[in-house]
């Protein structure tokens, strides 16, 4: 591919890594084009309701951004701005400094595919980011499309943030939980995300020694069904778990999520999100966190004991991938390092991690944005991982390049 | 806490060493020196490593003596060392480098009752579910190797640099202030002349820029910029007020008049060339001042009258000094 000039918009093709794709643009200023979006599909060809309510974050806290579609939304060009947050004056005043984002009923992700990326920008927006996730599409449980919930998120995502020095005034509210609705879509949950500690630049991080895990925690939820389905998950995740580690997993019950019904009489209410599911973190003595997830699925007929002993195997399962950042915090830790000063980071990574489709695509879209490219050596520990050597791009936060 | 209770009941039982053939006697065939000698060893490797000069069987007693010491509880009177037969069948059959194993002994689990542990574990969970299910970030573990003291000093730089972003800035808008003429900011003033410091303080030692930080005229006027940048109104300085009493006018322009007399003059007596003094603008001190059309050329008109001051009474009668 020949480089093209800065102001052409790179391009690339089909909806996989669309999040990611939208935060390298933004995190470095290049205009992307992104064409073939689900062109094959003959009954929803183009975006899908979440990739455009994703577009339409981006939008809200960001400033000058320029989003064009085609006709059919198979095509989609992404010119960035710069990454305000919650800055007065741009929406977020009218509602005290929050903004509020809702999600469509037709969404089928969790709101960590909406989280994980957004937090990836915060550390570099001008002023604090502040905002609610709300509305009939808000599913904070684990999803069948294979998002994480949002108890992992901010045991297990935003921790790795400390690594980097953000880790003032960050905050996870979990206003109301949901499970996926019927059908895996909609939920009907309220998240609030409070990313306060903006930086320069993130630290240069070297991770090198995972450690070994010393103890495991974990929350399960259950919304609208019994607590005992709670106790029954639990139990049988200690019961796996416990000849391993100290074992603490939590227990959190609401009341399933009240939404308007499109049928029958005006003012009647239907419940959404019924279920439950359980979020496990295993944690390592240098501070090296692993973590895995599993809820019922929409259509239940899943008993409780299944989830609970399920989710401890994914645990065990993650835990023996190795590296000192698991599959699902690779992404942002890595994504990070690139974007840090203009120095080497070394970040020791499980073979099967790096070896993943999501890693290598990172790597290349990485490279496709200017970045430099990874080093990737054995490990000197012979457990078989790889030590990723990071060159930082030194971009860091244009809105706070004036002190 | 065993291992202590147990050596004190040895060191009881060594001087009732008299006693210990008639008791012994059946059990033990060991002469009285030697038995001596081996309490005496037993008690040193109780304390110690064992010897390694000492024979096989000795070893295995003092091994046993040690398990025997490390197991038994603190009621536990009526144990007698020779009388040992406990861990007999084990000790004889371990190999030597089995016996010179170090036995590691668990305190805790039997130290601490159950009840208690419970109690601890409750209090302990209680205040990590507190810290696990808030919204914050559940407390990252602190790397004792990565010390805090290199983080906070890495937090110190980062403070640093940001505090020295902001002067610079601020200097840099500031930074015409130091360019004016030294009549009308005292910054630069030569040492010869300190009584025009409106501070005595040495610039070096202020805060801020140290030498650079702006004193006197050309500190109000930065304040006043900076209050400017943070919205004040532009009129809040001195600098900057429209209106102002005419008798404190005229004072500032005499004593501005002053001050820039004597630093000449006093430059003049140091030798020190300056730079070319500014004529003073066509002042309209000669002229006479304009009156409106068709007003009196003297006094006031109001209300129908012309009202004569005194002093124009004295210009009209030309007596006394003119003024006009």
């Amino acid at each position: 591919m020949p480089e093209p000039s800065s102001t052409s918009p790179l391009r690339f093709t089909g909806h996989k890594y669309l999040t990611q794709r939208l935060v390298l643009s933004t995190l470095t200023g290049r205009p992307i084009r992104i064409s073939g979006i689900r062109s094959s599909s003959p009954t929803q060809p183009g975006l899908a309701p979440h990739e455009v309510s994703f577009l339409r974050l981006l939008d809200t806290i960001t400033n000058g951004t320029i989003i064009e579609f085609s006709y059919t939304g198979t095509t989609v060009v992404y010119k960035p701005g710069l990454i305000t947050g919650s800055a007065a004056g741009y929406g977020a005043a009218s509602h005290g400094g929050v903004l509020r984002h809702e999600l469509p009923k037709e969404c089928n992700r969790g709101i960590s595919w909406f989280l994980i990326p957004l937090c990836m920008l915060a550390p570099f927006s001008k002023q604090q980011l502040n905002i609610v996730f709300t509305g009939p599409g808000v599913i904070t449980s684990a999803t069948q499309t294979g998002d994480v919930s949002v108890d992992t998120v901010r045991t297990a995502i935003l921790p790795l943030y400390t690594q980097f020095g953000i880790q003032n005034n960050i905050e996870l509210r979990i206003l109301r939980r949901s499970c996926s609705g019927p059908g895996g879509r909609g939920g009907g949950g309220e998240v609030q995300l409070v990313f306060g500690h903006q930086v320069r630049l993130p630290k240069t991080l070297h991770l090198l020694n995972a450690g070994r895990v010393k103890k495991v925690r974990g929350v399960a939820y259950a919304t609208g069904v019994a607590a005992s389905n709670n106790a029954r998950m639990i139990e049988a995740a200690r019961g796996v778990l416990n000849q391993f580690a100290d074992t603490y997993i939590f227990s959190d019950v609401s009341s399933a999520p009240l939404l308007p019904s499109e049928k029958g009489p005006p003012g009647v209410k239907r419940k959404v999100g019924i279920g439950f599911g359980i979020s496990l973190v295993a944690e390592s003595s240098t501070g090296a966190v692993y973590s895995a997830d599993v809820a019922s699925p929409p259509s239940g007929g899943e008993p409780p004991e299944d989830i609970g002993r399920q989710c401890a195997y994914q645990l065990l399962e993650v835990i023996s991938k190795g590296g000192c950042v698991s599959s699902i915090g690779a992404n942002t830790v890595l994504t990070l390092m690139a974007m840090g000063s203009e120095d080497v980071g070394r970040l020791q990574l499980g073979r099967d991690v790096v070896g993943s489709e999501d890693i290598l695509m990172l790597g290349r879209d990485l490279r496709g944005f200017g970045a430099s490219g990874w080093g990737l050596r054995d490990a000197d520990d012979g457990e078989g991982d790889i030590v990723v050597s990071v060159v930082g791009r030194g971009v860091g936060n244009v809105g706070r390049k004036i002190a | 806490m065993a291992i202590s209770l147990g050596k004190r009941k040895r060191h009881t039982a060594i001087p009732a060493r008299k006693d210990l053939p008639a008791s012994d006697a059946s059990t033990s065939d060991l002469s009285d020196g030697e038995d001596v000698r081996a309490i005496f060893q037993r008690a040193f490797e109780a304390r110690f490593k064992p010897l390694g000069s000492t024979k096989k069987k000795t070893k295995e007693e003092a091994r046993t003596e040690v398990v025997e010491e490390l197991l038994e509880d603190a009621d536990g009177d009526d144990e007698e060392y020779s009388e040992w037969d406990g861990f007999s069948s084990d000790a004889e059959d371990s190999e030597v480098e089995e016996v010179e194993r170090v036995e590691v002994v668990e305190h805790m689990s039997s130290s601490i009752p159950e009840l208690r542990k419970a109690e601890l574990r409750n209090r302990t969970s209680k205040a990590e579910a507190r810290a696990f299910m808030s919204s914050k970030i559940p407390s990252a573990p602190k790397d004792p190797l990565l010390s805090n003291s290199k983080d906070a000093d890495s937090t110190d730089d980062e403070s640093t640099n940001l505090q020295n972003d902001a002067s610079l800035q601020r200097l840099l808008r500031e930074s015409h202030l130091l360019s004016t003429t030294p009549s009308s900011s005292s910054t630069f003033y030569p040492s010869s002349t300190p009584s025009l410091h409106s501070r005595p303080s040495n610039p070096a030692n202020t805060n801020g820029a140290g030498a650079l930080a702006a004193i006197g005229a050309a500190r109000h006027a930065a304040h006043d910029l900076h209050f400017l940048s943070l919205g004040g109104k532009p009129h809040m300085g001195l600098k900057h007020q429209k209106s102002m009493p005419l008798a404190q006018r005229k004072g500032i322009a005499k004593k501005r008049e002053e001050m820039e007399e004597r630093r000449r003059r006093e430059a003049k007596e140091m030798g020190v060339v300056l730079e070319r003094a500014v004529g003073k603008k066509g002042s309209s001190t000669g002229a006479k001042r304009e009156r409106g059309v068709g007003a009196p050329g003297v006094g006031k008109f109001k209300g129908g009258t012309l009202t004569l001051s005194k002093r124009d009474v004295a210009s009209i009668q030309g007596s006394g000094k003119r003024r006009r």
